[in-house]
């Protein structure tokens, strides 16, 4: 059974919708992310399930019962916040061992103290247990903070961005530690963010959420090789993809793309499922480091021509800025991760590539990715 | 930023407040019925013949002389004590606002003056003021050459003692908002200015005085309305005299109402002022708002 | 070069000037309080005196023989009137406006800022306004000098303060820390017992020693509403002043007396005073 379920769910704030007609069947066990930019519902969608914001449409179902008439402290479920919510007023043992004390769940002191101990010791708290939380690190609150949610031991793990307030190196060393947690906790994981690194990391599959719909939902896989329409596409990765306009041609079991006033031919194969697109205004997303740059002319393969704009090596990587001949404004150049070592002076001419498998096709007007690469 | 909304959770806040709410509904009840008495004939000596006579109290209070002497005193009394507040209050906050020995000590003493009953400071003073050499003061002032002056008692100068002791007592409550108000000031304009070879009166002019606006607006707020309804410093001294040269309208309902015993003419007096109080909280309370959002 | 001696010196001259005028005073009535009946009234006054402790003396243990019993004030009675009647307003206040303070900060319902402003606006009202109707009403109730009568008719003073500044005072706790002891399993009453209040109490501290200051020091709420039973110092004190003579050491004595618990309770909480004096506008 499914461990969480939204149906049709809503929330509005006024005449604004934050959350509009969610749909999403989140299974049993399993660590499923939403990924998505600031303000696109994600918190307000965990909230909803904590229970601390009620829905305004809809039905969230916790192991097939229905939850939204019930308040917080009834649905059994643990939420690590962002900004950690530690109780500033009691030690790093008393906040652990705080949801020990609520009314109906009350254990035995001794069960308590062992408990605490052994969850102090999983996530390398056990020196700190005296300490008030003012007195510790970023990383250790959001220690604290998940230790504070494992002793519940609740249905369902919500995590509201764990590590978006961590440093860098921090934030790494962490991510790692929460997958190898993963699993010894064996529980289902909401886990909402707006890094896609953590979500390709950390999910079993992974729903993305702009201006509060649902744009796509799968495996990270599937969502980095296979965004379903451009802004998915643009927000994974980095450098982010970049986009050619380009027009469509099918007719006659023929695919031709044009861009950049060049045509390229598309695999035959291709031909059936891109025919209703014939005509069409498109953009066509290649990443950085599936673009490749040819010095010379190319001869008889498609290349397009361009000019330098810079060179950027930064460390193993060599980021060299393309200005392609017809420039647009949302992408004056193109960025092109190349083999280290390789020069390219200022100004420079030179032709780039890409192969026909290894790009993604948007139609222009709704961005939607078309049938046909694999 | 609700906990989920729950019938229980929907009448909450109301069963929370209604305690508070019903102790303060048992007073503004008094306040309505207040404003009932004015236009009746009460007498505190023959409550059972109580009458309503309308607009009558109002008529003969308005065309009473000593009611608009008393509304003159009044507003003398309260626009010096807070001009005079808010000047002496902004200097010495700026002088204590700078760190040299012994600053932390002078601003701990800031708050005795406030600390203590109004009325006892006004007895207190009321000594200092003594005529004739036999008061401290004029003993001191004898001292340089200045005759003694009959404070307390004489009308020219009974208001304005009045007002030295308004001053004395709350002058620190203008001193500590002002210090809380230039320590939150940001250093960046500062540091600009000083780089910009900017001089210390443009500075204070242009920079600091607007930022402390709305400080000066809630000194303004608490001491205006505070001094337009003074009581216990008038009343430990002067009494309202000499010959009505320190009777505020405050001080006049007290002997309309207890004295002599005509609650309906006391209560008039006392709606005049609260009414005073009533516009100058909103257009003040308004306008602190207003300088906060700037 | 006449400037910056001005710039110099107007510090340490305004400063010097405005605490002698602040301090001089109290300091003048320590020194009555130690001068014996016959240099209190010297004219001209005397600045080097024998001190004694005879005005101490006379008010708390009564010493001193009066012309008539009526005359004699009752010092030590007054003290501990003022002490009940402080103590009941302050808890009385602290009951039940704790639990306001907490429904405006934390939650949104209609009327709610209409209810806010109504508890503000009892701070800028004259007190006789109230007072004089509520003598006629107390008159009915015989509630006359009564130490409950008086505790409720306080309430205008404490009330009003303590619901604004708590107010002020839970807003501050970050609303995150009480959803997470919700979702923790606590109702809102295990959260305002164990996570709100522990939270605010230096806050709560500093709103009570306010309020009983301000207690303390009212005059015109006992002068209506009191009588010779409740009758605290401020009133008392009056009564050094007699018809056949004045007591001016005994009331100097009394004054210190009087002034002395409040000024320990205000160093105690200065940190939280403008907040307080402000109704919770200026965080100090």
């Amino acid at each position: 059974m499914a461990a969480i379920v939204f149906d049709h769910v809503s929330k509005r704030y006024g005449a604004l919708p934050a959350v509009d007609d969610l749909c999403l069947e989140i299974r049993d066990k399993e660590f499923f992310v939403i990924l998505g930019p600031s303000g696109a519902g994600k918190t307000t969608t965990l909230k909803m399930v904590a229970g601390i914001e009620p829905a305004t449409g809809g039905t969230i179902l916790l192991n097939g019962r229905p939850i939204n008439h019930l308040p917080p402290e009834k649905r059994d479920v643990a939420m690590v916040f962002e900004s950690y919510a530690l109780y500033s007023h009691l030690t790093v043992f008393e906040n652990i061992a705080f949801p020990c004390g609520a009314p109906g769940k009350s254990r035995p002191q001794a069960a308590v103290e062992a408990e605490v101990q052994r969850i102090a010791g999983l996530l390398g708290l056990g020196e700190l247990l005296d300490r008030r939380p003012s007195q510790l690190s970023g990383g250790q609150r959001q220690r604290v903070a998940l230790g504070r949610s494992l002793i519940r031991q609740p249905a369902v793990f919500l995590m509201d961005e764990p590590l978006s307030h961590l440093d860098a190196k921090i934030r790494t060393q962490m991510r790692a530690e929460l997958k190898h947690l993963r699993e010894s906790i064996n529980t289902t994981i909401l886990y909402v963010t707006h890094d896609y690194s953590e979500a390709l990391s950390l999910a079993d599959r992974i729903a993305f959420l702009y201006a509060g719909r649902i744009q796509q939902v799968g495996t990270p896989h599937d969502i980095y090789h296979r965004p379903a329409n451009r802004h998915i596409a643009e927000s994974l990765g980095d450098p982010p993809m970049n986009f050619l306009d380009g027009v469509l041609w099918a007719a006659d079991g023929r695919v031709t793309l044009h861009t950049q006033g060049r045509s390229l031919p598309l695999p035959a194969a291709w031909a059936e499922s891109l025919r209703p697109w014939n005509g069409c205004d498109l953009s066509i997303g290649i990443r950085p480091q599936h673009l490749r740059l040819l010095r010379a002319s190319p001869g008889g393969e498609f290349a397009l021509p361009g000019r330098v704009f810079v060179q950027e090596t930064l460390g193993d990587d060599n980021l060299v800025s393309v200005v392609p001949d017809r420039p647009t404004v949302e992408q004056p150049v193109l960025m092109v991760l190349t083999e280290p070592n390789r020069v390219f002076p200022r100004d420079g001419p030179v032709h780039f590539t890409w192969q026909a498998d290894q790009m993604h096709l948007f139609a222009k007007d709704t961005g939607q990715r078309l049938p046909g690469p694999a | 930023m609700n906990p989920a909304r729950s019938s229980q959770s929907r009448s909450l806040p109301y069963l929370l407040t209604l305690p508070a709410l019903l102790a303060l509904l048992g007073i503004l009840y008094p306040f309505f019925l207040g404003v009932y008495y004015t236009f009746t004939n009460y007498v505190l000596t023959d409550p059972a013949h109580i009458q309503w006579v309308g607009l009558r109290n109002y008529g003969v209070i308005f065309s009473d002389a000593r009611f608009w002497q008393a509304i003159q005193v009044t507003f003398i009394f309260a626009f010096s004590a807070v001009g005079i507040e808010l000047v002496l209050g902004l200097s010495v906050a700026l002088a204590l606002n700078h760190s040299f020995p012994g600053v932390q000590v002078l601003r701990s003493l800031l708050i005795v003056p406030m600390m203590i009953p109004p009325i006892v400071s006004a007895l207190m003073w009321k000594v200092i003021l003594l005529p004739t050499n036999q008061g401290v003061l004029n003993h001191l002032l004898s001292l340089v050459g200045i005759p003694s002056v009959a404070w307390l008692g004489d009308s020219s100068s009974a208001l304005v003692s009045l007002i030295l002791i308004d001053v004395w007592i709350y002058s620190p409550f203008a001193i500590l908002i002002l210090l809380a108000g230039l320590q939150a000031l940001p250093k960046e304009p500062y540091e600009a200015a000083e780089v910009d070879g900017v001089s210390g009166w443009v500075v204070f002019r242009r920079l600091t005085l607007p930022m402390l606006t709305p400080c000066l607006v809630l000194i303004t707020l608490f001491r205006l309305i505070d001094s337009l309804k003074v009581f216990d410093v008038i009343y430990a001294t002067t009494k309202g005299g000499p010959a009505g040269a320190t009777t505020t309208l405050h001080i006049h309902s007290y002997y309309e109402a207890i004295r002599w015993f005509k609650m309906g003419h006391g209560m008039v007096y006392l709606f005049v002022l609260w009414f005073f109080c009533f516009v100058a909280s909103r257009v003040l309370i308004r306008l602190w708002l207003k300088t906060m959002m700037r | 070069m006449k400037l910056s001696l001005l710039r110099t010196l107007w510090r340490p001259v305004l400063l010097t000037a405005y605490f002698a005028f602040a301090i001089a005073p109290i300091l003048w009535v320590l020194a009555m309080s130690l001068k014996n009946s016959a240099d209190v009234i010297a004219t001209p006054p005397k600045f080097i005196f024998q001190p004694t402790l005879e005005n101490y003396k006379a008010i708390t243990v009564g010493l001193e023989s009066y012309s008539t019993e009526a005359l004699r004030p009752d010092f030590p009675r007054y003290f501990l009137n003022t002490l009940i009647i402080a103590t009941s307003t302050v808890s009385v206040s602290l009951l039940l406006g704790t639990f306001a303070a907490y429904a405006l900060a934390r939650f949104s319902f209609r009327f709610k800022e209409d209810i806010a402003f109504t508890f503000l606006s009892f701070r800028f009202a004259p007190e006789l306004m109230v007072i004089l109707p509520l003598f006629v009403v107390f008159q009915k109730l015989h509630w006359i000098d009564t130490f409950a009568g008086l505790t409720v008719a306080y309430q205008l003073i404490t009330l009003p303060f303590l619901i604004w500044v708590m107010r002020g005072f839970f807003e501050s706790i970050p609303l995150e820390i009480e959803q997470a002891a919700r979702v923790d399993g606590y109702t809102w009453w295990g959260v305002f017992r164990r996570v709100s209040l522990p939270l605010v109490r230096p806050g709560i501290a500093a709103v009570v020693i306010l309020s009983f200051i301000a207690a303390w020091n009212n005059f015109i709420f006992a002068m209506i509403l009191g009588g010779q039973e409740t009758q605290p110092i401020t009133l008392g004190i009056l009564g050094f002043i007699g018809y056949e003579r004045i007591l001016w050491g005994q009331m100097a004595a009394a004054t210190i007396i009087c002034v002395i618990p409040e000024l320990i309770l205000a160093f105690c909480i200065q940190k939280y005073i403008v907040r307080g004096l402000t109704f919770g506008a200026v965080k100090g």
